[in-house]
């Protein structure tokens, strides 16, 4: 990669609507598009999410961490993105993965919906290196 | 998806119940190719033209070569492709994104001269030379014009490539939020243009597009490693809705552009006929400032400023008013930002700036005068000369001039103002930080120029006796001026009480009703006459 390593770590509201299996339908389209596509451009990372929030983290150069990031925020199931980390790293934290799923019954979900629980909720205040370390934990302990 | 092979199978578009594999809620998408003037295609995830409109069955017809043409089909990744064609000019591909889980295929020819000067060379986006001729098409009847709000911050802070890349991404956010392929223009700077047919739905569909714009581009952008935020204003105009011609569309959709950026920016505003009466009068205001010198419109008024402890005067603010024809006695607030817009304030701020030396020269015990001082006024080259010019005219002596600044004034263009307020200084000149706690990063402004003086805002001052929060603020700014060896002032004071409380905490110096409203130049002699009964006039 001639760029740098880049993490992005981002948190952004579903608004993904249906009953449970139109959700999970639609959590597998977009697992089966990120996979491709991070395969082609050499991004690892990790998804997070419940039915009322995403967390996900990339890593790879940054051009392409980038066009990922947008090609994001241009999906119109999630709204209101945060940026909670998004700097050069000496390395990956999710090396061996497209894009790992901590999604249905996963402890590290049953973590995330407790910490998304939480009433007031602020999206920004969350630590991004907090969601990293949760992700990691939990894919190691799996 | 790579490298797939256009091989072009026409097909009819299909009827709900007819089409093999193609999910129902795609079929509204071969309509709207079937309608489109544009050639253009729907591409399954193979890569194959399963279905394409009679523009592009033409085109497909006349080059071969585009139907085994290998290329990527993710606009994403490539927007545009310039394919070269034996003996002609090339081929521009334009490539969409998946739209309802199928791939849309845009193409048509360009030569490339005129597609240079079509083509905004930063975003790939239509030209203003591009605008000019749509804004002549009948075929559109609604106009969205779009301003990026902060985005002067960005280009200031960030520099021009941060600003370039920023330009970029948003092209590429609006193009994901047009329908069919309404065309978007850059005017030029942060300026954008979407032409739209609203059809028969009125406005309701600009309005989605523009919440949608609004939506996608208020997200945080991801520029040379740093997450920025911008917004954008939408001004939407249509024939659909008024009776406008089309020179008008334009003007109209710039005044509702105006309307929303009045009324607080990130929105969209549709023009409305009182947005022309509003237009009206503003025009007349601005006829009626740029001759409000002339006519001797423009009054200067002293406030005192004292010793909190005994009322004692130690300087004076001069405070600028417009004698306004119809409208009666207005603030600089009122007036001076319309000054900056249409190129007056370098006269007006030369005309204060003068008058407030020359009366300060008359004055006792060489009191100090204070004049508010403009962002438009200071970035303006011949600042530094208008204050050598007014200290010169009047003979008094440049410590006796104190420039106040407001901190919406450093947050304009920061590293200019601080240059020049640094040039000021340097003539003997002090400097005032104004209001200071409305607007933000005060510390920082503290940090990176060395203020004489730092006034409080009104707001705190008023609040301090009965909130305790506003207190304890009042009392850090007093303690945070003393370490820093920059004096305090109060603004605002109107009660003996709040003047009480105050001097209880420290605070010794302040301004205010209390002690003397805003004065004409003759009652302030007088008053002078009054206060400093001592000494007499230095005329």
């Amino acid at each position: 990669m001639a760029t740098d390593l880049y993490q992005l770590v981002y948190v952004s509201r579903s608004v993904i609507e249906g009953d449970e299996q139109s959700y999970r339908e639609q959590i597998d389209e977009i697992l089966k598009v990120s996979r491709e596509n991070n395969q082609r451009d050499e991004i690892t990372g990790a998804l997070l999410c419940n039915r009322r929030y995403f967390a996900q983290v990339l890593e790879g150069g940054q051009d392409v961490v980038q066009d990922a990031y947008e090609r994001i925020q241009c999906d119109e199931r999630h709204e209101q993105t945060t940026v909670l980390r998004f700097r050069p790293v000496p390395r990956r934290d999710f090396g061996e993965w497209t894009m790992a799923y901590e999604g249905h019954d996963s402890d590290a979900l049953h973590s995330f919906n407790r910490l998304t629980q939480e009433s007031r909720l602020k999206l920004e205040e969350l630590d991004g290196l907090d969601l990293v370390s949760l992700l990691q934990a939990h894919l190691q302990a799996a | 998806m790579t490298s797939p092979t256009l091989t072009a199978e026409r097909s009819s578009p299909p009827r709900a119940g007819e089409a093999p594999g193609v999910p129902p809620q795609a079929l509204h998408l071969w309509e709207l190719v079937s309608s489109a003037s544009t050639p253009l295609g729907v591409v399954d995830e193979a890569g194959t033209v399963v279905h394409s409109n009679r523009a592009l069955d033409e085109l497909l017809d006349q080059v071969a070569f585009l139907r085994d043409w290998l290329g990527e089909v993710d606009a994403t990744q490539a927007m545009r492709t310039s394919v070269p064609v034996e003996g002609q000019a090339p081929v521009e591909l334009y490539l969409e994104a998946v739209r309802d889980g199928h791939r849309l295929l845009f193409a048509w020819w360009e030569h490339d001269a005129e597609a240079g000067a079509d083509r905004d060379p930063l975003t790939g986006l239509g030209s203003r030379a591009r605008f000019e001729r749509l804004l002549h098409n009948d075929r559109y009847d609604t106009l969205l014009l779009l301003d990026l709000d902060r985005f002067k911050a960005v280009n200031d802070t960030l520099g021009h490539n941060a600003g370039d890349q920023l330009l970029k991404l948003a092209a590429k956010r609006l193009l994901k939020a047009i329908r069919n392929d309404d065309p978007i223009v850059r005017l030029g700077g942060d300026e954008f243009a979407i032409f739209h047919s609203a059809g028969e739905s009125g406005l309701g569909t600009a309005e989605k597009i523009a919440s949608r714009i609004i939506k996608l581009i208020g997200g945080p952008f991801l520029v040379e490693s740093q997450t920025v935020h911008v917004g954008v204003s939408v001004g939407i105009a249509s024939l659909r809705t008024g009776h406008t011609s089309r020179e008008e569309l334009y003007r109209h959709a710039d005044l509702a552009l105006y309307a929303a950026k009045a009324n607080g920016r990130n929105r969209y505003w549709c023009f409305e006929e009182t947005l022309e009466e509003q237009a009206n009068d503003r025009r007349a205001m601005e006829a009626q400032l740029r001759q409000a010198l002339i006519l001797g419109q423009l009054r200067l008024y002293y406030q005192p400023q004292v010793a909190t402890a005994d009322h004692r005067v130690n300087g004076i603010e001069a405070l600028l008013r417009w004698d306004h024809p119809e409208r009666g006695e207005l603030t600089p607030e009122h007036f001076v930002p319309m000054a900056e817009e249409i190129g007056e304030i370098r006269s007006i701020g030369e005309w204060v700036l003068c008058n407030a030396c020359a009366h300060a020269a008359q004055w006792p015990d060489d009191l100090p005068v204070a004049v508010n001082v403009s962002a438009g006024q200071i970035v303006d080259p011949r600042f530094i000369d208008t204050i050598k010019r007014a200290l010169e005219g009047a003979g008094l002596a440049p410590e006796r001039l104190e420039l106040e600044v407001t901190e919406s004034v450093l947050m304009s263009n920061l590293p200019l103002i601080l240059e020049r307020l640094t040039e000021a200084k340097a003539l003997g000149v002090s400097v005032t930080l104004d209001e200071f706690g409305t607007g933000y990063s005060s510390l920082n402004y503290l940090n990176r120029f060395p203020f004489g003086r730092i006034k409080i805002a009104r707001s705190f001052v008023r609040g301090q006796q009965d909130d305790p929060r506003a207190r304890s603020l009042v009392k850090c700014v007093l303690a945070l001026g003393e370490s820093l060896g920059i004096s305090t002032l109060a603004a605002g004071i109107e009660t003996q009480a709040q003047c009480d409380a105050l001097l209880a905490i420290g605070c010794r110096e302040g301004q205010g009703w209390l002690f003397g409203a805003p004065l004409t130049r003759e009652d302030l002699d007088a008053y002078l006459r009054h206060q400093l009964p001592s000494t007499t006039t230095t005329t």
